[in-house]
């Protein structure tokens, strides 16, 4: 069934007309049955963009639409209104592409989104897709074999190894039911914790494949969900930034949320805390695959 | 964006919170006229300065310039203070909670060293729709804290601070009560640098970071500061290594560093661009990254890019590989895919062959991974050949 996407999501692109906006556009209308079904640009109402509609606001857009997904490209300084709107307007799924948001505005995002009982992915989100059926955002836009359909789940706080990694697990027979980018930011409004539970409700994943890198807390996370016999499919990892251990801490490696603050977000500790709750950790990403097979082979994979 | 402990001090000053009376002085200040017994404060942004000898009470004047030669290459600023004498040390911070999301308090009657030493403070979810005065007053007075009512202005205050300036940290290790006032000893300031849209002159104020790097991360962060198309350069960083390194993507950036050095490489330096930077920044970053000595290979790897024209990209690194002086003989490897990546093996082919560079390019088939080996072998090579190389 894959997660999040389907051919069901009804999906409108806050920011449509922006650069960004508009090449995501271009690409989700082309992608097997993705329905992107508007666009919201204050001023723009009326236009189109490849072909999808454009209106002012998002109440505007519902009196024609039925919408259940919002993706957003707006500048970092117009991100919360964003998300508010789509929240005030009753919309569960809201992927937050645009990087660079302060903190603070997406504490208050999250709170909001969880007292509507909405799912909000980012910011720095790549998107996702449950190849060959539907997508969200850019992600996979190159005209390579990448993503293929499967039963592997890829969860990647990182944009371009959510690429990376499906072309791995491509490469050896494994495609994918969902992929994922859960963005590398400070404070994640959704994290491996949130769809690592989504995919274990999943009928078509079989098993679970986690990005991470050094900063914050949410790869370890994860074992209170398997304790609890809340997590039972296979699940692999690779932790990125083993080097920046012997380094000076405090430095930022790319993303805002990859840093070493005193003692937290070590990767070496993640490792220490996954792999003591029986998660496999790869050494280095193209292991991944091995590691899965061997998880993957220890279980009785009913048809897909 | 970390602030030194002078400049923190100082905002909070202006916001109407107690410091200790001071004086900001480096190695250009004519030193003199100042009351002793003092404490000496080098301003680094690491931890555990007291414990580092980088926090000292100095006597005299000549004790002060022994300390200030003694740390001349650590620190650039020192801040001497009068010395407040207390008995007891409080801890207190505001930062946000990665798992919940919310800003989070964290308060310990036993600051100073113990915290530093691992004591563990009390924690409280700051829910700001909730969290008035008389909440807080209640948060201490349940710590049977002497003065509820002191701590919890102190904190309400504090609070107001951090959300309205965007801080990712601010903390107070330690402060200490005297004639019922609280008096801040030692603040750590973080801002939060996605927030300079809307903090223009506190950015331009407090730039630390131009104070600790080496010349090629200045030239490298100065890449961005008037393009914000793409990011290339602020996260260059020099390491002791040999092998250049121009990685696209965070993440991608740190799976080849960890490979690499697993596999006994050794990075020259760490920078990752992204974005769809243009041209001439790729360039600029290329030039900065190969002014190094003594290199003995280049790697340039990336995933597999959505959006990112490799073509272009690679013209802009090529340009800056060719005016170099002499040409680079070292192994120079390329694992890229992407938009126009097969204009870019061309491209690539033409440079091999009409400069005669050791340069190699490999596509998605290839595994960031299997870029490494290829990387590290190359250059094992080109080592060898060279009998006077200094061996590491």
């Amino acid at each position: 069934m894959a997660i999040l996407i389907t051919e069901k999501n009804r999906i409108i692109i806050q920011g449509i007309t922006g650069q960004e906006g508009s090449r995501a556009a271009e690409e989700m209308v082309t992608y097997h049955q993705t329905h992107l079904v508007g666009g919201i640009r204050p001023g723009k109402g009326g236009e189109f963009v490849h072909g999808v509609p454009v209106y002012n606001t998002i109440a505007e857009a519902r009196e024609q639409q039925a919408i259940d997904t919002s993706m957003i490209y707006v500048p970092p300084a117009g991100v919360l209104s964003a998300a508010r709107e789509a929240l005030e307007n009753d919309i569960k799924l809201i992927i937050i592409i645009t990087e660079n948001v302060p903190v603070r505005d997406v504490s208050l995002i999250y709170q909001e989104a969880r007292r509507k009982e909405a799912l909000v992915i980012g910011p720095s989100s790549v998107g996702a897709v449950s190849p060959e059926i539907a997508k969200l955002g850019c992600i996979g836009a190159v005209k390579k074999r990448i993503f293929t359909k499967g039963n592997i789940g890829i969860i990647s706080k990182s944009g371009g190894l959510c690429a990376e990694t499906a072309l791995l697990f491509t490469k050896n027979g494994l495609g994918q039911s969902t992929v994922v980018g859960i963005g590398g930011d400070y404070l994640s409004c959704s994290s491996f914790y949130e769809l690592v539970q989504l995919f274990e409700h999943d009928e078509q994943t079989a098993g679970i494949v986690m990005v991470g890198e050094l900063g914050g807390v949410y790869e370890e996370q994860i074992v209170q969900l398997k304790n609890r016999g809340l997590l039972t499919k296979p699940v692999v990892a690779f932790i990125g930034g083993r080097f920046t251990e012997q380094l000076q801490t405090g430095n930022r490696f790319g993303h805002t949320g990859a840093l070493i603050e005193g003692n937290h977000g070590r990767p070496s500790e993640k490792i220490r805390i996954l792999e003591e709750n029986g998660i496999l950790v790869a050494r280095y990403h193209d292991q991944l695959v091995d590691l899965m097979k061997e998880e993957l082979g220890k279980v009785v994979v009913s048809p897909s | 964006m970390k602030l030194f402990e002078f400049q923190g001090k100082e905002w909070l000053h202006q916001q109407g919170f107690a410091t200790p009376r001071s004086v900001v002085v480096d190695a250009q200040t004519p030193l003199g006229g100042y009351a002793f017994p003092s404490v000496v404060k080098a301003q680094v942004l690491e931890g555990n300065r007291k414990r580092n000898g980088l926090i000292q009470q100095l006597r005299s004047l000549e004790e002060l310039q022994q300390f200030m030669a003694q740390h001349q290459q650590k620190a650039r600023f020192y801040l001497l203070e009068e010395y407040i004498d207390h008995h007891q040390e409080y801890f207190i911070s505001l930062s946000y909670d990665h798992l919940r999301r919310n800003p989070l308090l964290l308060f310990s009657e036993q600051g100073g060293m113990e915290i530093e030493r691992g004591g563990i403070p009390v924690s409280l979810q700051l829910n700001p729709r909730e969290t008035s005065l008389e909440y807080l007053k209640q948060f201490f007075h349940n710590l049977h804290q002497p003065h509820p009512a002191l701590l919890a202005s102190f904190a309400d205050r504090l609070i107001s601070f951090f959300l309205e300036n965007d801080l990712l940290l601010c903390e107070i290790n330690p402060f200490v009560v005297v004639n019922n006032e609280i008096i801040i000893l030692d603040t750590k300031i973080e801002i939060d640098d996605n927030s300079a849209f809307r903090h223009k002159e506190i950015f331009s104020k407090y730039d630390t970071k131009a104070y600790q790097l080496t010349d090629r991360e200045r030239s490298a962060r100065l890449i961005d500061a008037d393009d914000h198309r793409g990011v290339a350069g602020k996260s260059y960083l020099d390491l002791d290594g040999d092998i250049a390194i121009l990685a696209s993507g965070g993440g991608a950036s740190l799976v080849a560093l960890d490979i690499l050095i697993d596999s006994g490489g050794r990075p020259a330096n760490y920078v990752e661009y992204s974005g769809n930077p243009p041209r001439e920044k790729v360039k600029q970053l290329t030039r900065i990254t190969l002014s190094r000595d003594q290199l003995a290979g280049c790697w340039i790897v990336g995933g597999v890019a959505n959006f990112t024209d490799i073509h272009e990209t690679l013209q802009g690194i090529g340009e800056a590989i060719l005016e170099r002086n002499p040409l680079p003989q070292y192994p120079i490897v390329i694992r890229r895919a992407g938009p126009n990546d097969d204009k870019a093996k061309a491209y690539i082919e033409e440079l091999r062959a009409k400069y005669h560079l050791d340069i190699h390019f490999f596509d998605e088939q290839t595994s960031i991974c299997q870029s490494a080996e290829e990387m590290i072998q190359r250059s094992r090579e080109f080592k060898e050949k060279i009998p006077l190389w200094p061996s590491s």
